[in-house]
């Protein structure tokens, strides 16, 4: 559902509102009189940008030739459009790599309805030719329709002529002007004289004739591919020990963090690929914590490693990629480059960063290993705490509820919360004067606690909106001291009761 | 003629640079400092008088204890180090703990006057790459105080813990959950157990049966909505019938403490009590009930 001007239309329908005779275009009143109980939602056009660009990205795989689609791409006048967004591919001389035109559509089709998207592919000799067949000419029935290659233009006059004018990529008075002439087909349009026809509805409408039939030049401009920082060395005679794999890993290195220098990068993963004689591969991965281009560092985290680059028959070429960069000041590399050109390990204590330890220890300990305690708004205590990365992102997860963002800390005003929280919490049986009051003995693993203090209860609600809690009980929980002094935290719900934590 | 002096002077300012390192290195006692816990039998039984900033340090439960005291201790004894550190702006660096399981429960460090990200959490996932970490952390020297938790220390790994905590300028308080009684290399080994706390037993009291008292004024209990779904009163009729208006029980936490080795020391005993307000421990000497304090005299 979108706003135009002072009304709101439809937008985007979906097949079981198209089959109830819902279209786009609609206004919403009409809808909602036609289909009470209809579900709508707003357009969110920078999330469609967004993914159309994702979309745009993955469609290299197919030619490095893809370009947007701009009267696709959620301007108002794309309703009119017989389609979505889209976008173009050129795939001349790309086809044979898929097994040919038929096999890359359909391709294509599987790979993208996989992805959750619905496509409409049209393949033709123009531009314009495809982008009329791929929203004029397909349907639901038939997603797919490629002209021959190689049919002439004759073929594709052809198959454009039953086909309305708004195939032609025209705008909205050109297109008015044309139904009022009584020119409903291309073929119709196609029958008047070429100059009366400009003289009426414009130059444009001849233009992009011409563009679909092929005798006016239509150049695509595609996004410029974004390369990852990337080196590569190949060697005369293939590495055949570690050693060499090390030194030439480390000259890999220096020239990866020159190219991500001027590029004002810093890796936070690194990955080598050795290329051996027989053919295999082997490879190394590294991650650091925070963007680093300084090689000493990286050389030191890739070194427990270095194993896995084992060189068998001999490494013909080594590539070193940074397939993950965050942005990176200049003048952190100078601070760090010149502490590490002191070789002597003692030096490093005095200066080494936090980062780079917490890298060490990732590196040896595995991904993960590292954490930051950081506070969840749940009411769960087993849910209130997240394990955040030891280094606060810039960028925000997602919140856990719409317009709620995740707190820095626990409230101050909750109660005191146990120091050692069981894994899970174990059931105990429970003695208490009266149904409401406090446990007066517990016996938990077999053990009889007698308790001497008590406090309680603080009551946690189930987070009602989640389905997974919604069921369980409310909580109450009690803290409690032993006659001996050993504190816990125990809760009751319903009518059983569980020991969930330990007070120092 | 003109080398020869140069040369001469500068081995001459060479000379003095060393006299006034050595010289900033006997003031401050060897590079050790030390932190008075503020209980007179303890710290007069460390040598230093109080709990050295550099070094490894030991802690673990009595038998029949709570696991979860050994840990408090060790972040109360973390809290006093890393005030110690403060001044020489190292507030801002986190304290590690490095263990392979049963981490601290984040939202139960407030009560030793730490924070959630004052804690860097290191998962080990066995005893050997513990150790390793353990060591990493200390010889780098970017933590005031690095914690860990595991089952039983070695000799020859707790002097290597020794020698990374001296190289790093940092402390290194390890809870061990199966201590063995040989004697370690550590500057320090505690056993701590806890004990009552000093609030009278209340559970026999009929203040259950009555409503709960009114809150002083000037702090009315709030509570944001996802804290107990308790956001402006009692859920239910008896959700707020409780005991104490403080909402304090069971009390600040009590622990014996006992010094089972210390370097340059000898061996004490001491009931304290931790007050979370402060972060300080002082000396109990009014016991709870049925308690009995060591002899001040008797332990020295």
């Amino acid at each position: 559902m979108a706003q135009e001007g002072q009304r709101q239309v439809l937008s985007a329908v979906d097949p079981a509102a198209l089959a109830l005779g819902l279209a786009p275009g609609q206004p919403l009143a009409a809808a909602r009189a036609q289909v009470p109980d209809l579900k709508i939602a707003s357009r969110q056009c920078d999330a469609e940008a967004h993914r159309l660009a994702r979309i745009e990205a993955w469609c290299q795989r197919y030619t490095p030739w893809v370009a947007a689609d701009p009267l696709g791409d959620g301007s108002s006048g794309s309703l009119a459009f017989g389609g979505g967004a889209g976008l173009y591919l050129d795939v001349t001389g790309c086809a044979h790599l898929c097994g040919g035109e038929a096999a890359l559509m359909a391709d294509m089709r599987r790979r993208l309805g996989a992805l959750g998207h619905a496509a409409r592919i049209g393949l033709a000799a123009t531009p314009g030719a495809a982008w009329a067949l791929a929203r004029f000419a397909t349907g639901p029935e038939r997603p797919v329709l490629a002209l021959e290659s190689g049919a002439g233009q004759e073929a594709e006059a052809a198959a454009l002529d039953p086909l309305p004018p708004a195939a032609l990529r025209l705008n909205p008075e050109a297109l008015r002007l044309l139904a009022n002439l009584g020119v409903t087909r291309i073929a119709d349009l196609r029958r008047l004289p070429a100059a009366s026809l400009t003289a009426r509805v414009g130059s444009e409408t001849l233009y992009r004739l011409r563009q679909a039939l092929g005798s006016q030049d239509e150049p695509l401009s595609p996004k410029a591919p974004e390369s990852l920082p990337w080196v590569r060395q190949a060697f005369a005679e293939p590495l055949l020990t570690p050693e060499a794999v090390a030194a030439v890993l480390d000259r890999l290195l220096t020239a990866l963090s020159v190219e991500l220098e001027r590029r004002g990068l810093g890796a936070r993963r690194l990955e080598v690929i050795g290329h051996r004689v027989d053919g295999s591969q082997v490879r190394l991965a590294v991650g650091t914590s925070r963007p680093s281009r300084d090689p000493a560092h990286l050389s030191r985290l890739a070194a427990p490693q270095r194993d896995l680059l084992d060189p068998g028959y001999g490494l013909e070429v080594l590539t070193l990629s940074a397939p993950f960069c965050e942005p990176l000041q200049a003048s952190q590399v100078t601070a760090s480059g010149m502490q590490d050109t002191s070789s002597a390990r003692d030096s490093t204590a005095a200066v080494a960063d936090l980062a780079a330890l917490v890298d060490r220890l990732q590196s040896r300990l595995g991904p993960g290993s590292v954490a930051r305690p950081r506070a969840r708004a749940r009411h769960r205590p087993e849910r209130a705490v997240a394990h955040a990365t030891p280094f606060a992102q810039e960028r925000r997860r997602r919140p856990a509820l719409a317009g709620q963002a995740e707190p820095e800390s626990w409230p101050d005003e909750q109660p005191p919360r146990p120091l050692l929280l069981l894994p899970r919490p174990e059931p105990i049986s429970v003695m208490a004067l009266l149904p409401d009051h406090p446990p007066r003995r517990v016996e938990w693993r077999r053990e009889r606690l007698e308790i001497a203090r008590a406090e309680g209860p603080e009551r946690l609600e189930s987070a009602w909106w989640d389905p997974a809690e919604a069921q369980e009980p409310a909580r109450d929980y009690y803290r409690l001291e032993t006659g001996d002094g050993r504190r816990l935290w125990v809760y009751r719900a319903a009518q059983d009761w569980f020991l969930q934590g330990m007070f120092a | 003629m003109e080398q020869e002096r140069q040369g001469e002077q500068e081995e001459r300012q060479r000379a003095g640079d060393l006299r006034a390192w050595l010289a900033r290195q006997t003031a401050s006692g060897g590079g050790v400092s030390t932190r008075p816990l503020g209980v007179a039998p303890l710290d007069q039984a460390l040598a230093g008088g109080g709990l050295a900033s550099v070094g490894l340090h030991c802690l673990g439960a009595a038998p029949g204890s709570s696991p979860a005291v050994p840990l408090g201790l060790a972040l109360a004894f973390a809290k006093y180090l890393r005030a110690e550190t403060r001044g020489a702006a190292a507030g801002s660096r986190p304290l590690i703990w490095v263990a392979r399981e049963d981490f601290p429960y984040a939202p139960g460090l407030k009560a030793f006057g730490l924070a959630a990200r004052d804690l860097l959490l290191v998962r080990a996932e066995r005893e050997q790459g513990l150790l390793w970490a353990l060591e990493e952390c200390l010889r780098s020297g970017q933590a005031p105080v690095v914690l860990g938790r595991l089952q039983g220390l070695e000799r020859v790994a707790g002097r290597r813990l020794q020698l990374a905590a001296e190289r790093g300028k940092s402390a290194c308080l390890l809870v061990e959950t199966r201590p063995s009684g040989a004697p370690l290399p550590a500057l320090t080994r505690w056993q701590v157990a806890a004990a009552p706390s000093g609030i009278p037993s209340v559970i026999d009291d009929d203040r259950w049966a009555s409503h709960r008292p009114a809150p002083p004024p000037g702090r009315p209990r709030k509570y944001p909505d996802w804290v107990a779904g308790r956001g402006s009163g009692p859920v239910r009729g008896n959700a707020l019938r409780a005991s104490h208006p403080d909402n304090k029980l069971p009390g600040a936490p009590r622990w014996r403490l006992t010094l089972q080795q210390s370097r340059g020391g000898r061996p004490a005993e001491a009931l304290v009590e931790w007050d979370d307000a402060t972060c300080a421990f002082s000396l109990v000497t009014q016991p709870g009930y049925g308690e009995l304090v060591p002899d001040a005299q008797a332990c020295g």
